[in-house]
């Protein structure tokens, strides 16, 4: 690093030292020197590598457009690609044929092509994750993503293992930003069990919260365990039940509780990875 | 099979990849076969094939899909140092380690130790689920007799570590109260939040790493490195009794002395070592595993410390290194 290489770079260079490179348990069936040194810039210098181009780079989309374009089109890309594809040239190859996958995604020929690129690098890999993510790579691109079980719902004692900032951190992140522009919703809770009281407001596009407090002006106030939040996250019960059996109490609006909570995104199982998102992110 | 079926189907290992596997055979020591008899050593017993099935029948973990990997040779699809590997990862059932510790392997990624105290036994590690801790106890008490549980320890935070706990704890003693569960400080804290902020991406992204939608096979999925696959089945979390709070703290379980080592932001945020007098022992949990482990696994996760996870196992060394006659691991080991 302070040489002035970057990751990648130093993912080129660096090699095991002879004492440790041939002994069996220190070869990269997990982890690999070439990934694992990446992290170590990661840890101390982060994602930027220092040199401008890398600040603001086009998304994949857009850029793989302009690659393709400047590579002289479809057709170009993929008579160079297979001539160096029989080469053994697969690294390379992976790189040029994505741009144009992420450009064009039906375009059956570098689908095709990128997917035989990526199985061979899987072949090659001795790393047991880099072969896995190189062949689940061309399965994708020959089959598509693989219809995943929906995924279970948080087991009781899982989510009983969370602190109540942590449920409210979850929050946060599903919520939607844009959906949230002009809203102003503030919440108290109280939890009785616990002693632990909160105000909740998403103010600002941003869910944010205050332990320890209670808001004089709040559009609701509710109290309840925390164990029946649980319940209800779990989906063992729904929030007007719990209401309704006298487990929640509340004074004020409570309906700005369900106009909160119509602004959290469900986030989905599967998503594309090796080729453009097919449903927009918005 | 027709055009369509056979362009989604995997395909052969190029003229290049040939070319390098021959070279890997050169430069890599595969003449030095030890590893496969100290993996094999203390072997007592199994089951068929390490298959595990819940109480629905729906099997939650079986290496026979591995079948395949009984040839000794690699085809051309595959490293032949991965191939190896895999192979050595087949090894499956009850090890003793030193009369007395006696360790599940191959019956998840991760593995179980048991170690045999004055009454009973303490369960370091419960494997991914409860229906997989269940089969480790049962395969355990038809090789050792039966014998109640005295302690579970916990090594570190990862789900293959604790998931099936209450295989290894029925209800019946979970309600006395009286067996305690020890695990490194801020245990709770890290168990879950390491998925909380990403979980939903973390998920999609380990299909990656650990390739379970792809066939098995010498086109498809052979190994994880650390282990073959993960496991499915029921996993559910249990809150430790008794948190270990620094470098040097003891206990004694049932008759049976520990002196533990704190680890954090190693392998996981939380996570320690320890070492059994009595057995002259050393335990160092995921830290030490018979690969190059990650510092940044494919699923995402916060970067681990490789500075400090070098350093504590110099310190394990020098704490131990003298006194310690065996050592295992918690994973691939």
């Amino acid at each position: 690093m302070n040489h002035g290489l970057t990751a990648t770079e130093i993912a080129e260079t660096i090699k095991l030292p002879a004492s440790l490179d041939a002994a069996w348990h220190a070869r990269g069936y997990y982890g690999h020197i070439r990934h694992n040194v990446k992290a170590i810039y990661q840890k101390y210098l982060g994602w930027y590598d220092a040199n401008p181009v890398n600040l603001d780079p086009l998304p994949p989309v857009a850029a793989g457009r302009k690659y393709v374009e400047y590579m002289g089109g479809a057709d170009a890309i993929l008579a160079r690609a297979a001539n160096d594809l029989a080469k053994g040239e697969f690294r390379f190859v992976a790189q040029a044929v994505s741009h144009l996958v992420f450009a064009e995604p039906d375009n059956q020929s570098a689908r095709a092509l990128l997917a035989d690129t990526y199985e061979q690098l899987g072949y090659l890999a001795e790393s047991a994750t880099w072969r896995n993510a190189y062949l689940f790579g061309a399965q994708e691109l020959r089959q598509g993503m693989p219809k995943a079980p929906p995924r279970p719902p948080m087991p009781r004692e899982t989510l009983a293992a969370l602190r109540t900032e942590q449920l409210w951190d979850v929050l946060g992140v599903r919520l939607n930003g844009p959906k949230a522009e002009g809203k102003h919703i503030v919440l108290n809770w109280s939890f009785t069990g616990t002693n632990e009281s909160f105000v909740l407001t998403l103010e600002n596009c941003a869910l944010t919260y205050v332990a320890g407090a209670q808001a004089a002006a709040a559009d609701a106030s509710f109290t309840l365990p925390r164990g029946t939040l649980d319940e209800v996250i779990a989906k063992q019960t729904s929030f007007p039940e719990a209401v309704a059996s006298g487990k929640i109490k509340f004074t004020g609006n409570a309906m700005r509780l369900a106009e909160l909570m119509a602004l959290m995104d469900e986030f989905p199982r599967m998503f594309e990875i090796v080729e453009p998102k097919r449903t927009p992110v918005s | 099979m027709t055009e369509a079926a056979s362009t989604k189907a995997p395909k052969e290992a190029s003229a290049p990849v040939v070319a390098r596997h021959a070279a890997t055979l050169k430069a890599l020591p595969f003449s030095d076969t030890r590893d496969f008899e100290d993996a094999a050593r203390g072997f007592l017993g199994t089951v068929e094939n390490a298959r595990i099935t819940s109480a629905q029948g729906r099997v939650v973990w079986s290496l026979e899909p591995y079948g395949f990997l009984s040839d000794a040779e690699a085809p051309p699809t595959v490293d032949p140092s991965l191939w190896r590997q895999s192979r050595l990862n087949m090894n499956h059932g009850i090890f003793e380690v030193v009369p007395g510790v006696y360790q599940i392997r191959g019956l998840d990624i991760a593995n179980m130790t048991l170690i045999e105290s004055e009454r009973g036994v303490i369960v370091v590690d419960t494997l991914t689920s409860i229906e997989g801790a269940r089969a480790a106890m049962e395969l355990y008490f038809r090789h050792r007799g039966r014998r109640s549980v005295a302690a579970v320890i916990f090594t570190h935070t990862h789900t293959d570590h604790w998931g099936g706990a209450r295989g290894v704890l029925d209800d019946e003693t979970m309600a006395s109260g009286k067996v305690p569960i020890i695990a490194p400080n801020l245990f709770m804290e890290h168990a879950v939040s390491e998925n909380i902020i990403a979980g939903p991406a973390m998920l999609r992204r380990a299909q990656y790493q650990f390739g379970p939608f792809l066939a098995k096979g010498v086109r498809g999925q052979v190994d994880c490195g650390l282990g073959k696959s993960m496991a499915a089945g029921s996993v559910a979390l249990l809150r430790p009794t008794d948190l270990i709070m620094a470098t040097g703290d003891k206990r004694t379980l049932d008759g049976l002395e520990f002196e533990f080592q704190m680890a954090p932001n190693s392998e996981a945020p939380a996570e320690m070592h320890f070492f059994i007098p009595r057995y002259k022992l050393l335990n160092l949990a995921e830290n030490c595993t018979h690969n190059f482990h990650n510092l940044l696994p494919f699923r995402g996760a916060d970067v681990r410390d490789a500075l400090a996870w070098s350093k504590y196992l110099g310190e394990a060394l020098q704490m131990w290194g003298g006194k310690a006659e065996a050592m295992c691991g918690q994973q691939s080991l």
